[in-house]
């Protein structure tokens, strides 16, 4: 079987190839989950679509109250990103705590979004931000509320001949005093997330969304004044956590109501 | 397909095929060998180089992904009739044992010091990070870059 392989460099070529291709048409981007999928023999993609020099699809750009960033922009460009760091601090976190240099430079945040993994840093942070995905295909435009966007592992609401061409993030107010990302996993760097929590304190309530510990990931919303019973009753009833080779679920569950106790009280 | 890339100022043309990766290419087409084979999944780092000014792990790259791009090694950034002064410091400060993870070590450590005129040690180590060493227990590296550093006036702050 003769493989495909193509470098796109606009929007029109990319959304035209993925709509003759559909499922068969798997976009590489940074390329650090799919080509250790194509190592390991999980995946042989028979259409591979490049979009590392589609330049339309990267960088930061501020709209107003709005940020939107492109999905071929690289986790260590959202790091270095001011405008992330001062507004959107959980996801500023999340991208600092990632995997190493190397695959900073090269992963991408519409990648760790497509990938849909329960452990994917970026995602718990975008429910803080109500954030949206933008998805393009050849009849147009939608856009998808994270909370809306997962499915299930590896699932999401994305069509075949869709892309994720960027993420809108709103509540500009994330910052350093207010919110952050903890993510406990086997070491500092290289290390996927064996329970993480994204959070946002007010004075009214407080908002987690908890990465690694149920198949999709909600947003949860906790008002003052909880007694310690009453919290766990609550994280209890959002965590389904599974055992892995990573940890354990009751090593999972006891991590998240560490951190969520540690953040409430 | 033919892809045309820039390997440490050299204009080259490599025939790729879909999962060829820019590692194979650097090391079975080109013949350049520091870069090196470890984990072949981006967590050893020994597989370094810099694609268009920035540090990434070889292995995971697919080779058509870079056509037009340029590539450095550890040969590119060596001065012909010496060493630089990363290779220097990690001699004089034993940082190198069996040696197979220390090109990889260098480009993070010259990508780093690339864009510094002062550090941290925390934020030496921290671009360090993604370089996996299982000889030297990574604290002689440290000192070999801090040796590095002084030699090419790059100052430690407090």
């Amino acid at each position: 079987m003769n493989k495909i392989f193509v470098n796109v460099e606009n929007l029109a070529d990319l959304l035209s190839i993925k709509g003759q291709y559909g499922k068969k048409g798997i976009i590489i981007s940074g390329g650090t989950d799919i080509v250790v999928r194509m190592k390991n023999n999980m995946i042989d993609p028979e259409v591979l679509i490049s979009i590392k020099k589609l330049a339309e699809l990267k960088g930061i750009v501020a709209r107003k109250t709005k940020v939107i960033i492109g999905a071929g922009t690289s986790l260590d460009e959202i790091e270095n990103s001011t405008l992330i760091k001062e507004n959107y601090y959980p996801l500023y976190q999340a991208v600092f705590n990632m995997a190493s240099p190397q695959l900073r430079n090269m992963g991408t945040i519409g990648g760790n979004i497509g990938n849909a993994s329960p452990a994917g840093d970026t995602i718990p942070p975008l429910f803080l931000m109500d954030a949206e995905i933008i998805l393009y295909s050849k009849k147009g435009k939608r856009s998808i509320s994270v909370t809306e966007f997962f499915k299930g592992p590896g699932k999401t609401v994305m069509r075949d001949d869709e892309i994720i061409h960027s993420i809108i993030l709103k509540n500009n107010y994330l910052t350093e005093k207010n919110s952050g990302y903890i993510k406990v996993g086997q070491r500092n760097a290289l290390a996927i997330s064996i329970a993480s929590v994204a959070y946002f304190k007010d004075k009214k309530y407080k908002r987690f969304a908890f990465g690694s510990v149920s198949p999709i990931i909600h947003l949860i919303e906790l008002k003052f004044g909880l007694s310690d019973e009453q919290l766990l009753k609550e994280i209890e009833s959002y965590i389904t956590p599974i055992d892995d080779v990573r940890a354990t679920k009751e090593y999972r569950k006891q991590v998240i109501i560490n951190l969520v106790k540690d953040i409430y009280f | 397909m033919n892809i045309k890339i820039k390997v440490n100022g050299q204009l080259r043309s490599v025939e790729v095929e879909h999962n060829t990766t820019l590692l194979q290419v650097i090391r079975k087409d080109l013949n350049i060998t520091s870069p090196k084979s470890g984990c072949e999944k981006g967590e050893c780092g020994a597989c370094t180089v810099l694609l268009d000014g920035k540090p990434i792990t070889s292995c995971l790259v697919l080779a058509f992904t870079v056509d037009g791009s340029e590539i450095t090694t550890l040969e590119g950034i060596t001065p012909k009739d010496g060493l630089n002064p990363i290779q220097k410091g990690l001699i004089n400060a034993g940082g190198i044992q069996c040696g197979f993870c220390t090109p990889g070590f260098i480009m993070s450590g010259h990508n780093f010091f690339s864009k510094k005129e002062d550090f941290t040690i925390d934020e030496l180590k921290r671009a360090l990070s993604g370089n996996l060493c299982r000889c030297t227990g990574y604290k002689k590296i440290v000192d070999g870059m801090l040796l590095a550093a002084k030699e090419m006036g790059i100052k430690v702050k407090k």
